[in-house]
């Protein structure tokens, strides 16, 4: 019985036979030479050159060793003959005594050449002489890839210094095998094929090559061979199989930058489109703090709180409850409208009656608001606070030095053109032009008509002129605002 | 006793000032007013009075062109306004009273005893002169002058000449290109208010510096300024540092 553990190592020991016959199965040549013979595995018998008197014979071997081999001149007691071995390069020198029958080995270096003589012992006489170099040689392969019924062949030109570099085409079944060099030809070659990413080896020992085999897209391998008789000398190539062109690294790039692209483009759009509803909400607010700036100007605030003391000192003390009251009010109302962009015509005109009153207690002028029948003012939204400074400028330079005389009138009505509103601001003041605070609330008024007609997009429009007669009149008229 | 008449194109501002004086200041009597200019001509002319309470927003002609149109200014000018920043910035910076609408019982009074122990009449005519120079002239420029008054005369300045202002409590002392000293009883930041405009700045709490006159930033601490004329290290407080440079634009 063979208990298991021995199974395995039996199993070893085969292989290892296996192992050594395959070597031993390297096909030996033979030279025959005068009284001995030289064998060898890696002998190139076809380069094998020889003196006219064939005394000096010159060969060139692959392998590492050699067999001097006596052939039957040699009886086992003779002592006839001796060999000296003999190396060119180092110069050392070696005698080889053979006694009968019995072979000698000997190991070659790569590209060195050795003399071996043979010499009759007696008379010191050379009998016969060979020369013997053993060169380096590397397997010469040839790389097939297949596609289909495609087959395309690829030289691999190693140097054992200088790694040979092959593109393979994706998709493909790869085949290597000797290119078949007549000398060389079903010698013994061992591959090892290392996969450069997985750090994968395979170990190939073959005389006929390898394949097909299928090696993955977009990959790179090492493939390093030498026969199996010159072990010393190892030539490297490097396969790269190409990747489809998908996989290709400039798509990979134009990829990349495209998505890039796409995403920079995402975000510019979408900053570009907080920017801009961040813009307009900044927008309606600076036009919130230019409405409550032209009405509650510190001109007026203060000439009505300044009012308010003057009734208070004079003892009109329900007046300036009054006044007080209606200043507040006011307040509250430019306070809460002042976010809103658009306001009924019916709430601005009582904003405006609050202000003109105010302003009629200083300076003691008449006025008068005029709303056509054929208007429905709380159905009419116009710009909130966009007639205060028409009206301030309209008392500040028109009525306010006027005394009772004064005369303000406002007028809303119809346009001639169809859906039009017209609103006129009339006094009769002379509006000598002496300060700049004119056009302060002018330039103001222009600017919020400007931004109004930007956001109605052309259907709907204001536009401001002024008639000078007897006094002054600014003229609002809003196109297409009715029945809108 | 003295005698007063308003100016005011507004007859509730008028009687409320008439109020408050007949009230607040028994020294005073209101011999007159008028609500525009050439009323208030004829009323000076006439009435001759110590005082002018005089509003500066008025139409057609204002208290400034009321002024222009004087030649010999013998009475005091107290200026009263609901709110005019230009005409306001250079009656401060003649150093020339006013009131704010609505009244400050307070002020008046104050402004009242001024007038009463003739306090503030010296030098007038100059500070008049001054404010009406001021008016012509839209833009600050380096040149113009700021009155500063001391308690024996007022000193009209040209603003380039400051080299810097330095805080000691409610009095102000001016260090001058040409040596001297003056100490005027009003807080640094009134000053701060009228000269920044002229490139003045407020590099610490009790220093205001003239920009021109800066010759170098030393970074020591949270660093100092060199002025010109002066060895003396004016230092920068540290949260201020920042608008200072910016300001000198280093």
């Amino acid at each position: 019985m063979i208990k298991p553990i021995h199974k395995a190592s039996i199993f070893l020991i085969l292989i290892y036979l296996l192992c050594l016959q395959s070597a031993a199965a390297q096909p030996s040549k033979t030279q025959h030479l005068t009284h001995f013979r030289i064998v060898s595995a890696g002998l190139l018998s076809g380069r094998t050159e020889k003196s006219p008197d064939q005394r000096q014979v010159q060969l060139y071997t692959a392998g590492g060793f050699i067999n001097i081999l006596p052939d039957s001149t040699f009886s086992p007691s003779s002592s006839r003959y001796y060999f000296r071995l003999y190396n060119t390069k180092n110069k050392a020198d070696s005698s080889v005594k053979i006694s009968g029958g019995k072979s000698i080995q000997v190991y070659l270096n790569i590209g060195q050449e050795y003399v071996i003589t043979l010499y009759d012992q007696q008379t010191d006489s050379m009998i016969t002489r060979c020369r013997i170099k053993r060169i380096q040689v590397i397997p010469e392969l040839m790389l097939y890839s297949r596609q289909k019924e495609h087959v395309l062949s690829t030289r691999i030109a190693a140097k054992p210094d200088k790694p040979a570099e092959i593109k393979v085409r994706p998709g493909t079944m790869t085949t290597i095998g000797p290119a078949g060099i007549p000398a060389f030809d079903s010698t013994e070659i061992e591959y090892v094929l290392t996969d450069l990413k997985r750090k994968k080896s395979l170990n190939i020992v073959s005389s006929n090559g390898f394949g097909p085999a299928h090696l993955e897209n977009n990959r790179s391998y090492q493939l390093s061979f030498r026969y199996t008789l010159q072990r010393e000398t190892t030539a490297i190539c490097y396969i790269t199989v190409q990747p489809y062109w998908y996989q290709s690294p400039y798509l990979y790039m134009l990829f990349s930058i495209l998505m890039a692209a796409v995403i920079f483009i995402a975000i510019l759009t979408i900053y570009k489109k907080q920017l801009r509803s961040s813009k307009a909400a900044q927008d309606k607010l600076e036009d919130a703090a230019i409405k409550l700036q032209s009405l509650l100007n510190p001109h007026f605030t203060f000439n009505a709180l300044s009012t308010i003391q003057g009734l208070m000192n004079t003892g009109r003390i329900d007046e300036a409850n009054l006044y007080l009251q209606e200043f507040s009010s006011l307040l509250r109302k430019a306070l809460s409208k002042s976010q809103q962009v658009l306001n009924t015509l019916d709430q601005e005109l009582d904003m405006m009656r609050l202000y003109i009153g105010l302003e009629a207690l200083r300076f003691n002028f008449n006025w008068q608001i005029e709303v056509a029948d054929s208007l429905h003012p709380a159905d009419i939204e116009i710009p909130t606070l966009l007639l205060q400074p028409l009206i301030e400028n309209a008392i500040k330079h028109g009525v306010a030095g006027t005394g009772d005389k004064g005369q303000l009138r406002i007028i809303c009505k119809a346009g001639d053109k169809k859906d039009s509103l017209v609103i006129i601001i009339s006094d009769n003041g002379t509006w000598k032009e002496t300060r700049s605070e004119t056009g302060y609330g002018l330039r103001l008024t222009e600017a919020r008509i400007h931004t109004a007609n930007k956001l109605f997009h052309r259907t709907q429009s204001i536009s401001l002129t002024f008639n000078k007669q007897s006094g002054t009149a600014a003229v609002l008229t809003f196109y297409n605002w009715i029945n809108q | 006793m003295i005698t007063a008449i308003i100016v005011d194109d507004e007859i509730i501002n008028i009687n409320n000032l008439q109020a408050l004086l007949n009230k607040h200041c028994q020294n005073i009597t209101v011999t007159g007013s008028a609500m525009n200019a050439a009323a208030a001509r004829k009323a000076i002319m006439q009435l001759k009075p110590d005082v002018v309470f005089l509003d500066i927003e008025m139409p057609e002609e204002n208290g400034f062109d009321l002024l222009r149109s004087i030649k010999d200014i013998n009475f005091e000018v107290v200026f009263v306004t609901a709110y005019d920043t230009y005409g306001i910035m250079a009656v401060k910076f003649s150093a020339l009273d006013y009131l704010l609408k609505p009244i400050n019982i307070e002020e008046l009074k104050i402004t009242v005893s001024k007038i009463e122990q003739s306090v503030s009449n010296k030098n007038q005519p100059l500070r008049l002169d001054n404010l009406l120079h001021l008016l012509e002239q839209q833009q600050p420029d380096a040149y113009q002058k700021i009155a500063l008054p001391t308690q024996k005369e007022t000193f009209f300045v040209p603003v380039k000449e400051i080299i810097r202002c330095e805080s000691s409590n409610n009095y102000t002392t001016f260090f001058l290109s040409n040596g001297s000293e003056h100490l005027i009883s009003k807080p640094l930041y009134e000053y701060e208010e009228l000269l920044s405009p002229y490139g003045f700045i407020r590099c610490h709490q009790s220093h205001l510096v003239n920009r021109m006159h800066v010759t170098s930033l030393l970074n020591e601490d949270a660093g100092y300024l060199i002025m010109q004329h002066t060895a003396k290290k004016i230092p920068i407080a540290k949260q201020r540092k920042n608008l200072v440079k910016s300001l000198l634009r280093i």
